[in-house]
């Protein structure tokens, strides 16, 4: 595997050019292939307006004059309570529709549930990459049998039947635990499974990295001036492993919204009435999308579409940073 | 035996939710993409109080679906009202329902009469018919029935099924069951007295004027001593009625054929017009639905419903659904508990504010629609004896009433409301619906509700059984649901609301209800002898239980079935809360 290497520009020897070139960062390096990269932009773009339709979703479905929790039972088709109109009650009020059986509008519904899903998927793919760079740093640098057993520590963790312990988990949680309750405890669960159980990807990566960095002169060169193993990880090690964690980070957060989705799916996710899209796809596979499929085609589609931005974005990343890897 | 006018009475309630239904057809073009959708397009036969195809013509095989295995094919150890009904095909009880549509009313089976007793309810005497015997040829003697109820008592081997028997048999010192009695005929309860084969005589240790309907179901089915493999009975029961066991594969098929030492001239109940019969266990509901629309079987025996996709399907569809497609009224009542011991409901009027503040319009869409359900301002649905319609938190439409409610708020000292917890069986997809509507109409007025859901397997045994859970985690409200066991109202009413009933596990009085009056009402009516008093009393009982408003009744629950193009005698029984199996043909 290749591994990019950062060079800092003051230690190199001065060109022999005649016309001075300025040191160009990898940043630079990677802003510059990026900006040329149409798809990476596209996606980028998707991306940050998924952030924002999430973070100023009161605003938006304000905006609209909707509620993602109050019931429209007079838009129902009263012998079936499916929603009456066309394309599951689209109509100028409801853009995308309203639910089956209670008449929920289903855009402020998507609205709010981009907030859960990206949230958890945000906050479970800070810790696990925390935690990730950390124990792979340690792993790697430091070797050895502590080195060895965090490694076999990540092995035990992607080995995990991590649904399984997920569901038992969410299952036998009580109503109320560390000082909190209801969804922010059931919020702060699933950050922490999803966190807990995908830090291996990043530490896995981060410790191949700092294996065959600690090798190299300038880390040789850092311990000769005396510098201690914590400096040399924070000071010399973790700025050479931003641009892969970055990477990795980009692609670690669709895997999550899938993962809160499934969770959702299977029930232990948010409580009702709030909203997520894996709540909602759940709900329409209940039987009720064979008869309002728009029901299950918008959460769906805003999940295809959010992983879909976050994986492509993830992709030139990688090859913005370290064009000859992968391929 | 039971007032026909009740009968009459829920005929006209859902003659009249079939009107609603029209109606609401005629206003909506949205029928569902059938284009002309005219008020009649949506009119679904409902059973309740009709016979449809009837048919005697005999032969052919009956292929019948279900969900799962019977929870027990011993008689003794059945507790599903579908398992009940199919037990008519292999067994005969003393007594029987009638097989006419919407009956409620008891007719001879094994016995000559149906009898009444001399002394309000403490001794009850059946004699047995001539010429009935078991499937091997054996006469059918009283000390069968007998032996059959005494197997209810060894309650280490034989469990699972009702227990009625052992709470009006039991004797001082207590009987353990035929396995462990000294006698050496194994005939040693001496509540029941056998003084020859043909005479079964009860002494009740209380009286108990629903007695007759015990000894309508599975618990009072003769079982040859000799023939008795305890917990393995399951395997093979002995049968008394038209067919016997032919092959069973537990969980996935069983084939009853004909049993030709059952003589029709003794039976009036069972008209036995299949030649066999094939039940397959164990499918998926979409799968279930489609092989019946494509004629590949003729009835699902769970009689739950068809999904919502399919309902939605069927209502759209008139071809589809001609001539197969039927809504009954379940027997079944969806209500909500509201735990009177966990603060505010303590106060009466906060529980009002509940009542007042509930859609209950919105609580039948949760549900699918009419032909779901049907909003419901009484305890007791009308498929059982004594029902009466009132209405006693009326509101617009039956949508719920925000003034109201929330003046009962003010008077419960509660003007800006409060926080509580719902509980919900997560896994009931319609549940969590209706608690969801629930919860945005108390928000309304100001009740903040947080819904807690669990697990169906553990919902009613570990959460709402057990009070001092409910007090301690302060659940308020309870989506909860019932059917009785017998389509009276003691066997409605007596383990969900008698206030001296509450347990500290495997409490059914969910909302710990104790009222003199209701209570009083529940002994009322099982004393009464004549059905003016009976009437009074039940009627007291429910408008007891509903003015607390300790429950809230939301739906009376109905189930939309499908059948196969080709069966016939299709009526409802509330006896079993469904359509009756026995009375099924194939042929047309």
């Amino acid at each position: 595997m290749a591994v990019p290497v950062m060079v800092e520009p003051t230690e190199r020897p001065p060109s022999p050019s005649a016309r001075p070139v300025a040191g160009r960062s990898l940043w630079r390096i990677a802003w510059s292939r990026l900006r040329k990269d149409k798809v990476a932009l596209a996606s980028g773009a998707f991306v940050l307006l998924v952030v924002l339709v999430a973070v100023f979703a009161p605003a938006l479905t304000a905006l609209a004059g909707t509620t993602p929790d109050e019931p429209n039972y007079d838009l129902l088709n009263p012998i079936n309570a499916m929603p009456a109109g066309s394309f599951g009650g689209i109509s100028a009020d409801h853009i995308l529709g309203v639910e089956p059986l209670n008449g929920r509008d289903v855009f402020a519904r998507v609205v709010y549930g981009a907030r859960i899903s990206l949230l958890v998927a945000a906050l479970a793919t800070l810790l696990s990459v925390v935690l990730g760079t950390a124990m792979g740093l340690i792993s790697g640098y430091v070797g050895g049998w502590i080195g060895g057993l965090i490694a076999r520590l990540m092995d035990l963790l992607l080995a995990f039947p991590l649904l399984l312990f997920a569901i038992a988990i969410v299952a036998v949680i009580p109503d109320s635990a560390f000082g909190l309750g209801g969804n922010t405890l059931r919020l702060f669960i699933l950050v922490f499974i999803i966190g807990f159980f995908s830090w291996p990807y990043i530490g896995r990566i981060v410790r191949g990295q700092v294996l065959s960095l600690k090798e190299k002169d300038f880390v040789a060169a850092a311990r000769g001036t005396g510098a201690g193993p914590i400096r040399i990880m924070v000071h010399e090690l973790l700025p050479n492993l931003v641009a892969p964690i970055l990477v990795y980070t980009t692609l670690l957060i669709p895997t999550n919204i899938l993962f809160e989705a499934a969770l959702s799916y299977l029930g232990v996710g948010v409580r009702p009435p709030t909203a997520s899209w894996g709540d909602m796809l759940a709900t329409a596979a209940d039987g009720l999308f064979r008869v309002d499929p728009m029901f299950m085609i918008v959460p769906g589609v805003a999940i295809f579409l959010t992983v879909l931005a976050f994986n492509l974005l993830g992709d030139a990343l990688r090859d913005a940073f370290d064009p000859r890897g992968g391929g | 035996m039971r007032k026909h006018s009740v009968w009459i009475r829920a005929g006209v309630l859902v003659a009249a939710g079939g009107l609603v239904l029209a109606a609401c057809g005629g206003g909506d073009d949205e029928g569902g993409g059938t284009g002309g959708s005219t008020p009649g397009a949506v009119e679904i036969p409902t059973t309740t109080d009709q016979l449809f195809y009837p048919s005697d013509k005999k032969g052919g095989t009956l292929k019948a679906l279900s969900g799962s295995d019977c929870d027990s094919w011993d008689p003794a150890r059945t507790y599903y009202a579908t398992c009940w009904d199919q037990q008519r095909w292999i067994s005969r009880s003393l007594l029987n329902y009638k097989q006419a549509p919407n009956s409620a009313e008891l007719v001879p089976d094994l016995a000559t009469e149906v009898p009444t007793s001399p002394d309000g309810g403490k001794t009850w005497t059946y004699t047995l018919k001539d010429g009935i015997k078991f499937e091997d040829g054996s006469p059918i003697t009283s000390k069968d029935i007998k032996y059959g109820i005494e197997r209810v008592f060894a309650t280490d081997i034989i469990n699972g099924g009702p227990t009625y028997v052992i709470d009006y048999l039991q004797t001082e010192p207590a009987y353990e069951g035929p396995y462990k009695d000294p006698s050496p005929d194994k005939l040693g309860l001496t509540s029941i007295e056998t003084p020859d084969d043909k005479t079964l005589i009860f002494h009740l240790n209380k009286p108990f004027n629903d007695w007759n309907f015990i000894m309508a179901s599975p618990s009072a089915t003769p079982v040859p001593q000799a023939k008795d493999t305890g917990d393995q009975y399951t395997a093979h029961p002995v049968a008394s009625g038209p067919y016997k066991f032919d092959k069973y594969v537990p969980n996935q098929s069983l084939t009853l054929v004909r049993n030709d030492q059952w003589d029709p001239a003794t039976d009036e109940v069972n008209k036995a017009l299949p030649d066999s019969i094939e039940i397959t266990m164990g499918l998926e509901a979409a799968d279930i639905d489609n092989r019946i629309l494509n004629g590949d079987a003729d009835i699902f025996l769970d009689q739950t419903g068809v999904d919502t996709a399919l309902r939605t399907q069927l209502l759209s569809d008139p071809e589809l659904r001609k001539a197969r497609t039927t809504v009954d009224l379940s027997g079944f009542l969806r209500y909500m508990s509201v735990t009177t011991t966990v603060k505010p409901f303590d106060n009466i009027h906060c529980r009002n504010a509940v009542a007042y503040a509930v859609n209950k319009q919105a609580q039948v869409l949760a549900r699918g629609g009419p032909t779901a359900g049907a909003p419901a301002p009484t305890m007791l649905p009308p498929t059982v004896a004594y029902y009466a319609d009132f209405d006693l938190f009326p509101t617009p439409n039956s949508a719920g009433d925000i003034e109201k409610a929330k003046a009962e708020l003010e008077a419960c000292g509660q003007p800006d409301g409060f926080s509580t917890k719902l509980t919900a069986r997560g896994n009931r997809p319609a549940e969590v619906a209706q608690a969801t509507a629930i919860q945005s109409d108390l928000k309304k007025i100001g009740i903040n509700v947080t819904i807690e859901k669990f697990d169906s397997s553990q919902y009613f045994s570990a959460v709402l059984g057990i009070p001092k859970n409910m007090q301690d985690k302060g659940y308020g409200l309870a989506m909860t649901g019932w059917g009785a066991d017998w389509p009276s109202p003691y066997g409605f009413f007596s383990s969900i609301v008698d206030g001296r009933k509450i347990l500290d596990q495997g409490n059914s009085n969910y909302a710990e209800l104790n009222d003199p009056v209701v209570n009083k009402g529940i002994d009322d009516g099982l004393a009464a002898t004549e059905d003016g008093a009976a009437q009074t009393a039940w009627t007291t009982v429910d408008k007891g239980v509903v003015q607390s408003a300790a429950y809230i009744p939301l739906i009376y629950d109905k189930a939309m079935n499908i059948y196969s193009d080709r069966i016939t005698n299709v009526f409802f029984t509330p006896g079993f809360n469904m359509v009756n199996f026995a009375a099924l043909g194939v042929v047309r």
